[in-house]
């Protein structure tokens, strides 16, 4: 009598900006059905990313951008992911808001934003319809969904692969995972900071995600920060993509990096990020509110705060 | 990975378990079927809470190592299948079960488009 063990197969590919991975937990029999899935998964994102993307002049996203009407008929794929960012404006408490764009823009440029003295006064919604939804938004907004569509994109892919004992969606760092039953899934949590010999350091901390006794069970993974998208302004001062929407410029904070666990990718995003924006001393009130189930930040000063309970999250 | 039970060694063990806890069990028995009835109380004088250890010894049979003549073969039970993963590489990384060190594992990081 021999016990099953599951295999890991595989898939990774350029996608959204970086690198999409696909992992399928799976019995050694059933590893190439398993290959397949991995990549038709992959070619879903794809398909996904390039509705959702703003680089991409052709894309729903930027169609619904350039469109000067106020209400805007959009489809699926948009409408869903819309959805998510208004709901994920609201558990964020205001802090994640997709409707940013031109402050973004303007602070890659160096421009001056003026601050949004009453940033909730500023309106839209998506009316359900059958096929097709409409967005109906004030004036002047325009959306960038950015890290709010990955997470979102990796639970939307992890959800195609149910029918295998277990699998992660890495989208580019935001990572959908279904541990097996009995099985635990280490993640790395990357350190930002420049390594020796200009090799990277070691993981800041790697995480235990552990299947549940008698069934799979979901988390979120994601990080969030300054150091990646960071730039320097013509007068010396730094900058960076994470606005603050009460300032409409890049989040004045403490906190270069925030990891979250959480019950999904999305969430797992909107939670590590708002952390990033609000500094440390508000994200850990935020932190406890939130649906976070751990959290690792690291400060400026090299320090790392996380939520109590982080033990039994490290591997 | 299997391990051997050995049938042969428990039989010895139980021997050597009785023989060193009961010894003086064998000779009531042939006393009593020499029909002596004052022996009696020579059983009554067997302790009543005597037990017999059953040692039972497994071995590891290592990779081409065959089991002894009239052991018994079982599987070990699998152990708990453990995801390992180093680091996520463009050109295609691949996760394993433990113990392989070596292979990818997810990273939670921040995104890579500016």
């Amino acid at each position: 009598m021999t016990a099953a063990i599951h295999e890991i197969v595989a898939h990774s590919a350029p996608s959204m900006g970086g690198t999409l991975s696909v992992f399928i937990s799976t019995l050694p029999d059933e590893a190439a059905a398993a290959e397949v899935a991995a990549r038709r998964t992959a070619q879903r994102v794809e398909t996904w990313a390039a509705r959702l993307t703003r680089f991409n002049d052709t894309s729903h996203l930027s169609r619904l951008n350039s469109a000067a009407e106020a209400s805007v008929s959009i489809r699926p794929t948009l409408a869903a992911a819309l959805n998510w960012a208004k709901l994920a404006e609201r558990r964020s408490e205001g802090i994640v808001d997709s409707t940013l764009l031109d402050a973004r823009l303007a602070a890659e440029s160096g421009q001056e934003m003026t601050p949004d003295p009453s940033p909730d006064a500023r309106s839209w919604r998506v009316l359900a319809g059958g096929r097709t939804s409409t967005v109906r938004r004030d004036p002047g907004i325009r959306f960038d969904l950015d890290g709010t569509a990955k997470g979102w994109i990796a639970d939307r892919a992890a959800d195609l692969l149910v029918r295998w004992p277990g699998a992660a969606v890495d989208a580019d760092g935001d990572i959908s995972i279904r541990a097996d039953r009995g099985v635990e899934w280490l993640i790395d949590v990357a350190d930002p900071r420049l390594g020796v010999d200009g090799h990277g350091p070691p993981p800041l901390a790697t995480l235990k995600l552990r299947g549940g006794t008698s069934w799979a069970a979901s988390y979120g993974v994601a990080t969030s920060g300054t150091t990646v998208h960071r730039w320097q302004l013509a007068d010396g001062r730094p900058a960076h993509h994470l606005i603050d929407r009460r300032t409409r410029r890049p989040a004045h904070t403490d906190v270069v990096q925030g990891t979250v666990v959480a019950p999904t990718a999305r969430e797992a995003e909107m939670i590590a990020k708002s952390a990033v924006i609000l500094g440390s001393r508000e994200a850990l009130g935020f932190l406890a509110r939130s649906a976070a189930l751990a959290a690792i930040l690291l400060r400026d000063d090299g320090s790392v705060v996380s939520l109590p309970g982080i033990e039994a999250w490290l591997a | 990975m299997r391990f051997v039970y050995g049938a042969g060694a428990v039989a010895a063990m139980s021997v050597m378990a009785v023989g060193l806890v009961q010894p003086d069990f064998a000779a009531t028995a042939d006393q009593s079927g020499s029909g002596n009835a004052g022996d009696t109380s020579t059983v009554a004088q067997v302790p009543p809470d005597v037990t017999v250890n059953h040692v039972t010894q497994y071995i590891h049979l290592k990779p081409g190592q065959k089991a002894p003549p009239g052991a018994t073969v079982i599987a070990a039970a699998a152990p708990t299948p453990r995801v390992v993963v180093t680091h996520t590489s463009p050109g295609g990384p691949v996760a394993q079960p433990a113990p392989r060190p070596a292979n990818p594992k997810p990273v939670t990081r921040q995104s890579g488009r500016p």
